[in-house]
C-alpha cells in the first residue's frame, strides 16, 4: 500500500492514508495500462485463457507464455453489495458504496467499486462500462458503472 | 481416487479426551494470547487428567494480536512441554479442525502419543488498524483500494448472489442467527447469553454490507480453546469417555473470484473427504457445528457438505429446527455468532462443542442423536477448509 498524501474524505482519520496499490511488481504493466485508459491482463497462449491477479506465469499450466494484450472491459455485475459500514477507516467518508465483482468477456472477474449509480438501482447482472478514476500520477483505479445507453 | 484408500487406515484412530474452553470477553482485559492459551491448555489437560509429562505433542495456531515466529516453540516453552511433535497450522478459520486432523494423524501413525491442540487470541480493533498482522496476497491489491478490506463484502456479496440466484431471503439467513442465539442460552459463557434474538431483531440491527446485518457478522473476542488427542487405547485408561475422531477432509481453492460457479466452493471437497474417511453419510449426522464467521457461510456450508442440494440452503434452514433440541441441531452452543469468535483459532470452541457432545457432557444442551457429529472450518472466503467427523466412543 502506498501513501498518496490525501486525508480520508469527510474529515475521518487523517492517520489512515488512503489505501492504494503497490506499482512495482507483477502487476505493474496493469496499473501502468490503467493509468493509459486500458484494462490490460495477461493471456496464456497454451490454455487460452487470461490470468489474474498478474504473475509471471499462468496458474493453470504453470507456463511462462504469458503476454500482456488488452480486453474488452464492458462487463456484466456478477454479484455485489452496498457497504455501510466501511472496515478501513478511509472509507468511513465514502459510504454507503457499492463494492461488486465485475465479470468480463473474458471470464476474469474484477473486484472493483460500481460508481455513477445508486445502489438501489444496482442487480445481479447488469452490464458495465469502466470508468477510469485518476488518483494521482502514477495511480488509476478500475471502477465501473451502468453501461450507458442500456 | 479410490474410495477405500480415502481412510488411510485413520478411521477412529484418534480421540479426544480432554476439553479446555475459557470465557470469550470483548476487551483482553490484560490478558494476552500466550496467557490464554496457557489457561485453555491447562484446563483441557486437567479436564483429560494429564498432566505436561503426558504430552509429547503440541499443535498450534497464530494469534493475530501477537503473531510471533516460532510459536510452537514459544507455546511449549511457556508451558514447560517437552514435545517430540511440533506443529503450527496457518489456515484461518480452518485452522481448528485441520489441527485436530494433525494431531490425530501423528496419534495413529505413532509420531506422537498425546498431543495438545490449543488456540487463543486477544481482540482489539485499534491493534488490528495500527499493526495488522502481516499477510502477503498479491490479491488485496486488486480488494482493499476499492473497499473491501476485511471479509464482510465478500461473503455479502455471496449473500446477495444467492439471493439473486436461488430466492434465499433476509429471514431466511436471519433464522440461522436467532436459532444459534437461542441455544446460547442454555451457554452461560457465551458473549450473548442473556440476550436472546428473534428473527426481527436480527432484521432490525444495522445493515452493515448488504445484504448482511450486524448480528449475522461474528464478533471477533479475546478467548482460548484446547482439546487433548490420544489414541482410543490410551483413552479407555482416561476418565471421560472420548469423542472419537472419524475422519477428516482439508480443501484449498486458490481464487474465491474465478472459481467456476462463485457460490460452489471447496467445502464440497472437504466434506467429502472427511465423510468419506469416516464412512458415513451427511443423513447419518446427528448435530453440526458449521463455521459460523457469517449467516451465509453456514447456509453455503449446509449446501456444500451435503446437507441439502445447492440453492436449497434457506428452505432448509427455514423448515428445520436448528436449535439444539431441534431436528438438525446446529452450532449448539451459540456458535461463534453467540458464543464470540477468538482469532483466527475461534472455530477450536465448535470443535470443543462437537467434542462435548460427543462425550455427552453437553448437559442441558445435549443433542439427542450425539452418535456423529460434523465439524467445519471455513478459512478466507471459502478459500481454505477442514472438515471433521467426530462419533460418540458408546
Ligand atoms: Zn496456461
Amino acid at each position: 500500500m502506498k501513501d498518496p498524501g490525501g486525508d480520508a474524505p469527510g474529515g475521518g482519520m487523517p492517520s489512515f492514508p488512503r489505501p492504494l496499490p503497490a506499482l512495482e511488481g507483477d502487476a505493474a504493466p496493469y496499473w501502468r495500462a490503467l493509468a493509459r485508459g486500458a484494462v490490460e491482463l495477461q493471456h496464456c497462449a497454451a490454455c487460452r485463457r487470461h490470468v489474474f491477479p498478474p504473475r509471471p506465469f499462468c496458474p493453470l499450466c504453470l507456463g511462462r507464455e504469458v503476454a500482456w494484450q488488452e480486453v474488452d472491459a464492458r462487463g456484466r455485475v456478477a454479484t455485489f453489495t452496498t457497504v455501510h459500514r466501511a472496515t478501513h477507516p478511509w472509507f468511513t467518508g465514502v459510504v454507503p458504496y457499492v463494492y461488486a465483482l465485475v465479470e468480463l468477456p473474458c471470464g476474469v472477474r474484477l473486484p472493483t467499486r460500481l460508481v455513477d449509480v445508486r445502489p438501489e438501482d444496482v442487480c445481479v447482472g447488469i452490464d458495465v462500462e469502466p470508468r477510469f478514476e485518476r488518483v494521482d500520477d502514477a495511480v488509476t483505479l478500475l471502477h465501473f458503472a451502468p453501461r450507458s445507453g442500456g | 481416487m479410490a474410495r477405500s484408500s480415502e481412510d488411510a487406515g485413520l478411521r477412529g484412530r484418534a480421540a479426544i479426551v480432554g476439553l479446555g474452553e475459557r470465557r470469550p470477553t470483548k476487551s483482553p482485559e490484560g490478558r494476552t494470547p500466550l496467557g490464554l492459551v496457557a489457561e485453555a491448555a491447562i484446563e483441557a489437560l486437567a479436564d483429560a487428567g494429564l498432566g505436561p509429562a503426558d504430552v509429547d505433542g503440541i499443535v498450534v495456531c497464530p494469534a493475530m494480536m501477537q503473531y510471533s515466529m516460532l510459536w510452537p516453540s514459544v507455546v511449549a516453552e511457556h508451558l514447560g512441554l517437552s514435545p517430540s511433535y511440533l506443529d503450527l497450522v496457518d489456515l484461518g478459520g480452518a485452522s481448528a479442525c485441520a489441527m485436530v486432523a494433525r494431531a490425530a494423524t501423528a496419534v495413529a501413525t505413532g509420531r506422537a502419543r498425546t498431543v495438545l491442540c490449543v488456540s487463543g487470541d486477544t481482540w482489539d480493533p485499534r491493534g488490528m488498524y495500527l499493526k495488522p498482522p502481516p499477510l502477503v496476497s498479491p490479491l488485496r491489491d486488486f480488494t482493499i483500494p476499492y473497499g473491501a478490506a476485511g471479509a464482510n463484502a465478500d461473503y455479502a456479496m455471496a449473500a446477495r448472489l444467492h439471493m439473486a440466484r436461488f430466492g434465499t431471503t433476509e429471514r431466511q439467513l436471519a433464522k440461522i442467527v436467532a436459532d444459534q442465539r437461542r441455544s446460547a442460552q442454555s451457554n452461560p459463557l457465551a458473549l450473548f447469553h442473556g440476550k436472546p434474538a428473534t428473527v426481527d431483531d436480527v432484521l432490525a440491527s444495522p445493515v452493515v454490507a448488504d445484504p448482511l446485518h450486524l448480528l449475522e457478522i461474528v464478533m471477533p473476542c479475546s478467548g482460548a480453546e484446547a482439546v487433548v488427542v490420544t489414541t482410543p487405547e490410551r483413552a479407555r485408561d482416561l476418565r471421560h469417555a472420548p469423542a472419537l475422531v472419524l475422519g477428516f477432509g482439508e480443501h484449498l481453492d486458490p481464487d474465491p473470484f474465478q472459481r467456476p460457479d462463485l457460490l460452489v466452493t471447496p467445502v464440497v471437497e472437504s466434506a467429502r473427504r472427511a465423510f468419506a474417511m469416516a464412512g458415513v453419510s451427511p443423513a447419518e449426522v446427528g448435530f453440526a457445528e458449521l463455521y459460523d464467521c457469517y449467516s451465509i457461510a453456514v447456509l453455503i456450508e449446509i449446501e456444500d457438505a451435503g446437507f441439502c442440494p445447492k440453492g436449497e440452503g434457506g428452505r432448509f434452514v427455514e423448515s428445520h429446527d436448528l436449535g439444539f433440541d431441534g431436528d438438525f441441531p446446529l452450532n449448539t452452543h451459540g456458535g461463534m455468532l453467540s458464543f464470540g469468535q477468538p482469532g483466527l483459532g475461534g472455530g477450536m470452541t465448535l470443535v470443543v462443542e462437537a467434542a462435548r457432545q460427543a462425550m455427552g457432557r453437553a448437559g442441558e444442551r445435549q443433542v439427542r442423536r450425539p452418535e456423529i457429529g460434523f465439524v467445519h472450518g471455513n478459512g478466507g472466503t471459502f478459500t481454505e477448509e477442514c472438515s471433521l467427523v467426530l462419533g460418540a466412543s458408546s
